[in-house]
């Protein structure tokens, strides 16, 4: 008997981390179940009764058990997770699609480039990058959120600026009162006299459409490598298996083929993003 | 493998005796239209019948329907645990599938079985099924199989072919399966004559001739760069000026896949997941998170079904997600021949 792709497996939330006004992340009980992922890997998520919609874990590929999903309120199925307290159950899928190949990441300048919710599984990447640091020359997060208080993971971008070979760079769209930091949408972070060996650094992006469109001209213009920009391709999905033609990008099918996508191999397609 | 006459006289007997031991789906009328239906006690076994309908052109639904329903349950969690949808293991037949459907299952085949995850149902639904399909001696004007390459005869996919001729039918046994449902089943299949099989020979190249005089104009070899290229918004715009976005070219489709998952709840305990027919000329079904949608207009949708079946399916698989059955354009209301844009493109 093949395994039935559509059925998903139970997993009770145990924790409910307040992000934003706007983002939470679902700590996820994975109930004993045979599960685990690569970064860059996506799940498909079930809130009971309502639907289904595709996150990426924002947690350390290598810790099982347990996953933990960043999740934004845009609709009707993240409207009705936001309303589930700690102990409610939800039904997961997964993973699929291609992790990233971080092995050709090694002895390398990494590049992340987050917008947003965007940094959810790019922290995912950054921790399993962080399990051998060592291996990467040196690796530059440059994050960007509305407001300040828009910003995700506040708590752990200040301590990962302490790890040696990280640098991390905040902005914000608009500042408030005690905002100290830059003013600006997160492009403005490449201006950075330190990103001066571009054509042989890897850019990792994950963001709303518009700054994906936007990031990856302005990383064109620096020098980097199309083979180099990995892009985080947001489309509708359902299936997850390559089936359904829902994610359809070009010749690709996010699902199966992305959800990551590099520049170079997209870079024919229309209107990609 | 071999070939067989069978007199139009024996014919009933042998379907009965199909009947006995498989679930028997073929081409019916209904007011003068063809429809794949189960034989049942109540739709007549007539030869006569049985002869015009097999002479007919494909049937006006989709063969895909008997292999994925228009709403399929296939899981769902009550109670934390799998709904577990139980499997129909009744072997069946189906009889008088043109080379345009078979063309359609071979691009399900794709889709769904030949990835790396399988669709357990439709795998099920394949390895009940035995096909016997038949030629297409009178392709009408709604037909276009020629310009994609494929013939007015089965090629694909069968287990036995059966072609009307003078006085019976032909059979060819494809499979195994299919030799031993005509050397098992009934004693009055007798070896085919070189006269029955040169008759199959003058009916193809009839029916090729046809189909020639109905589809002049050839599609250009590079129709999918011809497709990618066709980036000006006003050609699809003005070619789905006359659609009235009932969306039933997609749906009777025989090779359009696409599909939703659909969850319904079941009281407070859970829900249950139900795979059911979609089309990318939904406004929704591109539509991401927040409301942001890639093919906002409908004359992007309109284009998307033309990028779908002509170049990415193509450039995947090398031939394309169209047999050119005509079935959607003998439902579109708007009178939109798609054989027409392919030639324009
Ligand atoms: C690979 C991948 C990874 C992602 N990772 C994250 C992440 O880590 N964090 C995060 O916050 N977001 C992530 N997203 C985005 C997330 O999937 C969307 O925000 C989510 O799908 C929104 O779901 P919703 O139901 O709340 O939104 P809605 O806006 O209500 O709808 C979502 C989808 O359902 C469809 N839909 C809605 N109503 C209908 C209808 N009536 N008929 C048909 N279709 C309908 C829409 O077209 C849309 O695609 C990711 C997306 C992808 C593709
Ligand atoms: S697009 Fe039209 S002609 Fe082509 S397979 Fe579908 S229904 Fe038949
Ligand atoms: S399109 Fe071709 S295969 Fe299909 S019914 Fe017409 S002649 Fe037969
Ligand atoms: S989500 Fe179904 S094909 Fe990608």
């Amino acid at each position: 008997m093949i395994k039935n792709p559509f059925q998903p497996i139970p997993a009770k939330i145990i924790d409910i981390i307040e992000e934003t006004p706007n983002i939470r992340t679902f700590v996820l009980d994975l109930l004993g179940a045979d599960f685990s992922f690569d970064a860059g890997q996506f799940v498909s998520l079930t809130v009971p009764g309502v639907g289904e919609a595709p996150f990426t874990p924002s947690s350390a590929p290598y810790v099982k058990d347990t996953i933990e999903m960043t999740i934004m309120k845009v609709g009707k199925v993240t409207s009705k997770l936001f309303e589930l307290p700690i102990g409610a159950f939800v039904g997961i899928r997964g993973p699929f699609g291609k992790r990233y190949p971080i092995e050709k990441f090694e002895g390398k300048e990494v590049l992340i480039l987050g917008g947003g919710v965007g940094l959810a599984p790019l922290r995912s990447l950054f921790l399993a990058l962080c399990a051998n640091l060592e291996k990467y020359k040196k690796i530059f997060i440059k994050y960007g959120a509305r407001t300040p208080k828009d910003i995700v993971y506040k708590k752990q971008l200040s301590e990962w600026k302490n790890l040696k070979g990280v640098e991390v760079q905040l902005t914000v769209d608009n500042a408030d009162k005690g905002w100290r930091g830059k003013v600006g949408v997160v492009t403005i972070l490449l201006d950075d006299p330190k990103l001066n060996n571009t054509s042989e650094m890897i850019a990792v992006v994950c963001g709303p459409p518009i700054m994906m469109k936007f990031g990856t001209i302005k990383l064109l213009e620096k020098g980097f490598q199309g083979q180099n920009i990995y892009l985080s391709m947001e489309k509708n999905m359902s299936c997850g298996i390559g089936q359904c033609g829902h994610c359809r990008c070009g010749q690709y099918f996010v699902c199966k083929d992305g959800p990551v996508l590099t520049w170079e191999q997209i870079k024919d397609i229309e209107d990609p993003f | 493998m071999a070939l067989y006459f069978l007199s139009r006289y024996h014919l009933t007997g042998w379907l009965r005796k199909l009947k006995e031991k498989y679930q028997v789906i073929l081409p019916q009328y209904y007011e003068a239209k063809l429809y794949y239906e189960k034989l049942n006690g109540e739709n007549v076994l007539s030869e006569e019948n049985f002869y015009h309908a097999l002479r007919k052109i494909r049937p006006a639904n989709p063969l895909k329907e008997f292999f994925f329903t228009p709403k399929l349950k296939v899981g769902g969690l009550v109670e934390n645990k799998a709904v577990l949808v139980p499997f129909d293991d009744t072997p069946r037949i189906i009889i008088g599938v043109k080379n345009c459907d078979l063309h359609g299952l071979r691009v399900h085949e794709k889709m769904y079985l030949a990835a790396e995850y399988q669709d357990p149902f439709h795998k099920h639904e394949r390895s009940r099924t035995i096909i016997i399909s038949a030629d297409c001696p009178e392709p009408e004007e709604t037909c276009f199989c020629n310009l994609l390459d494929l013939k007015p005869y089965p090629e694909i996919i069968s287990d036995i072919i059966i072609t009307p001729i003078t006085g019976g039918y032909l059979f060819e046994s494809i499979s195994r399966v299919g030799e031993d449902l005509i050397i098992n089943t009934d004693h009055n299949f007798r070896a085919a004559t070189q006269e029955n099989i040169a008759e199959r020979a003058a009916i193809r190249s009839y029916a090729l001739e046809k189909l020639q005089k109905i589809n002049q104009k050839s599609l250009s070899v590079e129709l999918s760069e011809h497709i990618k290229h066709k980036t000006e918004h006003e050609f699809w715009q003005t070619h789905a000026l006359s659609c009235v976005e009932c969306f039933g070219c997609l749906l009777i489709c025989p090779t359009c896949f696409c599909f939703l998952l659909y969850d319904v709840p079941i009281n407070d305990k859970g829900f249950e997941r139900y795979k059911i027919w979609d089309a990318c000329y939904y406004n929704a079904y591109a539509r991401v998170g927040g409301g942001a949608n890639p093919r906002a207009e409908f004359g992007q949708r309109f284009r998307n079904r033309f990028h779908c079946k002509f170049m990415n399916f193509y450039w995947e698989h090398k031939f394309y997600a169209c047999s050119g059955c005509g079935r959607c354009f003998a439902v579109c209301m708007g009178k939109i021949d798609i054989r027409k844009i392919l030639v324009e493109v």
